[in-house]
């Protein structure tokens, strides 16, 4: 009640329903719900009514049962797809439309711009969907569909569909061109992010119904037993709320209203806090005795984590990098002008972004494999530094490689500026691993480049990090009986790898940096003569 | 009211505008001119908070403006020279929106909205959709709406752009009554001759640079050396011939033929500029007009600068 308070007092939320949502176009949408349920009612009807083979109460449950689960498809196209898909083209409609610049200088709260476009973006499948849920629900009662489970359905109709409008939202508001033929290829975003909703939809839709309950498709966070819908729904709370923090975020940077640093580090933590959780060691499975079963080697996981955090980090970097733009603010700022201070201020803010970020990453990283060495009681305890040491001091410097090259590529004339770097630096670690699983030996330099290679290749012989499943004998003598052994094939030795690897990585940390720094130098001696 | 100290905006190594220091005073109307990527776009950017400068101040209505350019919103009004506008909405709506997006006060917003319409003489048009105006309707609706919240400073940019000769001539009439009313405009446009029937005072750019600032008349007065005069002959013939004797005169300066047609200045009162055209009208035939030329903006943009594209 309060938030629809809150949003009659919205004037965007009020023009983009007068804008998308006419009055004719509102009475098309609902005869157009209605028309689907009575086709849908009147389909299944037809298939069950009459049959000699089942009585009355068979036909009308069968009919219940077959007109719940259409009409929900439906809803799900309409909350999971479309608005979604709606909501992605906003921003983007607004910049195509030569509307953006007059958003840019309203007075309204960049909060309220991004709630108004939010709704009011929806609004349209909000509005089909209100007419099909009664007859869903009258249809599922009329089914027997346990109640339960068509409520925790509808939660994930509702926050899955809220939470890929959010990242909808994001997207739109963070996509920017100077060219119309650039915008209108952001179009594409609207229909992208409706498939992936289709696509998370499908995936995980069972969680909600068959699995429920079910030891087998249990979810571990921090070691602890979850229903998997649990966790799906607390992923995707996370990532709508953060995707329209996001959104609000960008509106922000649009207007020019000075960003605060500390909600990109509230970001990494609690991002790393919640993968972390979701790969943490000690994941029980059946419900007769404890087992500490891995369908997957742990190494696997922490490549897994590895790769996730490679990607976001390099994402960051492709994001703050300096351009030949920022570096004449930093350089041209002079000591009494606090517009210069202020830039100089905002670059120092992102490098130190960009090193919480990693620490954040880095110690995510301990934390996880501390806890695959950890989760069995019985085993002995084993941090091994020989192991934990190359593997982060590698994953660093590959980072450091990484934010170095994107740098250098900033500091060109490219039309993508970082963002080329990125997209070079992605194909150059593919490039190296297709080559790299070409030779024999693990132990060859295009595949020690990686670091979560080169992990793999450390400890997938260890007992802790390379089992596939361990488990106890029986609850009571908690004797460790493996299933699954560490892979046997045979490794490469771990002092010549730890040594290859790190040189490997180490050096091309340190040609990018030189790379980055004489380009740096080129252009201050350009930009202070010029 | 406006006032820029250094101002610099750099896109890549590339210098869009360089080092601008300007002054305009509260209720003036200045003409921004300079040949296309001069800087004029930019510098009204940075004016209206939409750009933040490499470095400078600038200070509007008391309000100096660091790293937070949001705050001028409130007092300043921007037109950009290309916009679109929400089709789907009618006038009145349209307004409403605008209105209680820059915060006017619930009970003054239909009074606004009419004041500004009436201004801009599009009370008619109320209930009719804004994809069914006219291309000046619409660059006036823009103004009216920027006028909404009854911003110190009006910044447009190429408002004539685009517009035919009657919708110009209404537009020229709406700036002239927003400059009586007290508003400080500053109108960047390539059409000089308009904005010499509007403006009080220009700055000329060039390749990011201010060449040259001032009040118009203090501008023409300076660029000239003596009163400038026309002669107009029968032919290049007899043009040529009095040219060669008006360049052998001490009180003519500046004489130049092109065609049958002779531009100079006179160094002397009216008084002597009316002996003068006696005795050329005596001594010459051919003679068809003489005449007393007023210089223009057009004359001070074409004499300073080398009008050359950054």
């Amino acid at each position: 009640m309060a938030l629809s308070f809150y949003l009659a007092g919205n004037p965007e939320l009020e023009r983009v329903l007068r804008t998308n949502l006419p009055a004719r176009r509102l009475l098309f949408i609902g005869g157009f719900a209605l028309c689907a349920v009575l086709v849908i009612g009147g389909v299944t009807w037809n298939h069950y009514a009459g049959k000699e083979y089942y009585s009355e109460f068979e036909e009308l449950t069968r009919t219940g049962q077959d007109a719940y689960w259409a009409m929900t498809v439906l809803l799900f196209g309409l909350l999971f797809v479309l608005a979604p898909a709606m909501t992605a083209l906003s921003f983007i409609q607004e910049k195509l439309r030569g509307t953006a610049i007059f958003q840019q200088m309203i007075l309204i709260k960049p909060f309220d711009i991004a709630l108004g476009k939010f709704f009011g973006s929806g609004a349209a499948s909000y509005f089909a969907a209100m007419i099909i849920v009664p007859p869903a629900l009258l249809a599922a009662v009329l089914g027997g569909e346990e109640l339960d489970n068509v409520v925790s359905l509808f939660m994930f109709l509702i926050v899955g569909g809220l939470s890929f409008q959010a990242i909808g939202l994001f997207i739109s508001a963070a996509i920017s061109s100077p060219t119309e033929k650039g915008l209108r290829g952001g179009l594409l975003i609207g229909p992208a992010v409706g498939v992936i909703g289709a696509v998370t939809a499908l995936f995980f839709y069972r969680y909600f119904t068959d699995y429920k309950g079910k030891h087998y498709y249990f979810w571990s966070f921090y070691g602890m037993k979850v229903e998997g819908y649990v966790v799906i729904l607390g992923l995707l709370i996370f990532l709508g709320l953060w995707a329209f923090a996001g959104a609000v975020r960008r509106i922000k940077a649009s207007q020019l209203v000075p960003l605060k640093p500390w909600p990109v580090w509230l970001f990494f933590a609690t991002a790393e806090a919640l993968l972390v959780g979701i790969l943490w060691g000690w994941q029980p499975t059946t419900s007769y005795y404890e087992e500490h079963a891995y369908g997957t080697a742990p190494i696997m996981y922490l490549m897994f984590y590895m790769t996730v955090n490679w990607g976001a980090l390099l994402a960051l970097a492709g994001s703050m990098a300096l351009s030949r733009n920022r570096l004449r603010e930093w350089w041209s700022a002079a000591s009494d002008d606090p517009l210069g201070l202020f830039h100089q201020e905002e670059i120092r803010s992102s490098f130190k972004t960009f090193l919480i970020a990693l620490s954040v990453s880095v110690a995510g990283l301990v934390a996880l494999w501390a806890s695959y060495h950890m989760d069995a009681p019985e085993f002995p305890l084993n941090i091994s530094l020989f192991q934990l040491g190359p593997t982060a001091l590698g994953f660093v410097l590959s980072i450091a490689a990484a934010l170095s090259f994107v740098q250098y590529s900033a500091m060109q004339r490219f039309r993508a500026r970082a963002w080329a770097g990125v997209g070079l630096v992605v194909a150059f670690y593919f490039v190296m691993g297709v080559v790299g699983f070409l030779f024999e030996s693990r132990n060859n330099t295009p595949f020690v480049a990686n670091p979560a290679f080169f992990a793999h290749e450390l400890m997938r012989k260890d007992n802790y990090m390379g089992r596939t499943s361990v488990r106890y004998s029986s609850y009571d003598d908690r004797k460790i009986v493996y299933f699954g052994k560490p892979n046997d094939a045979k490794g490469s030795d771990p002092a010549s790898l730890i040594i290859h690897a790190l040189f490997t990585e180490g050096l091309l940390a340190l040609g990018c940096f030189g790379l980055a720094y004489m380009k740096w130098r080129k252009i201050e001696e350009e930009m202070l003569e010029g | 009211m406006i006032n820029t100290l250094g101002l610099t905006k750099y896109y890549d190594t590339r210098p869009a505008v360089r080092d601008v220091s300007l002054y305009v005073p509260e209720g003036e109307i200045c003409g921004l001119i300079g040949p296309n990527g001069a800087g004029k776009t930019t510098l009204l950017k940075m004016l209206a908070g939409l750009l933040r400068p490499t470095s400078g101040k600038i200070e509007i209505g008391g309000i100096e403006v660091g790293a937070e350019p949001k705050q001028l919103h409130e007092i300043v009004g921007y037109v950009p020279d290309t916009f679109g506008l929400y089709d789907e909405l009618s006038v009145r709506h349209f307004m409403q929106y605008f209105a209680r997006a820059h915060k006017v006060q619930k009970e003054q917003i239909e009074r606004r909205i009419e004041a500004v319409l009436g201004l801009t003489n599009l009370t008619s048009k109320f209930d009719e959709p804004v994809g069914a105006l006219s291309r000046g309707m619409r660059q006036r609706l823009v103004i009216a709406k920027t006028l909404l919240h009854a911003p110190k400073v009006l910044l447009l940019d190429e408002p004539a752009a685009g517009l035919d000769p009657v919708a110009r001539m209404d537009l020229c009439e709406l700036i002239r009554e927003l400059g009586r009313l007290g508003t400080t405009l500053i109108v960047s446009s390539h059409i000089l001759t308009e904005l010499a029937d509007f403006c009080t005072s220009v700055v000329i750019m060039e390749q990011g640079h201010v060449i040259r600032s001032g009040r118009i008349e203090e501008l023409v007065e300076n660029l000239s050396d003596g009163l400038p005069v026309r002669i107009e002959l029968t032919s290049p013939q007899a043009a040529s011939v009095l040219a060669e004797e008006l360049r052998g005169r001490e009180d003519v300066g500046g004489v130049e033929a092109e065609g049958s047609a002779i531009d100079c200045s006179f160094r002397g009162d009216r008084a002597a500029l009316a002996t003068l055209h006696r005795e050329i009208v005596l001594r010459h035939e051919g003679i068809v007009s003489f005449y007393e030329r007023r210089l223009t903006i057009e004359d001070v943009f074409m004499a300073v600068g080398s009008h050359a594209v950054s």
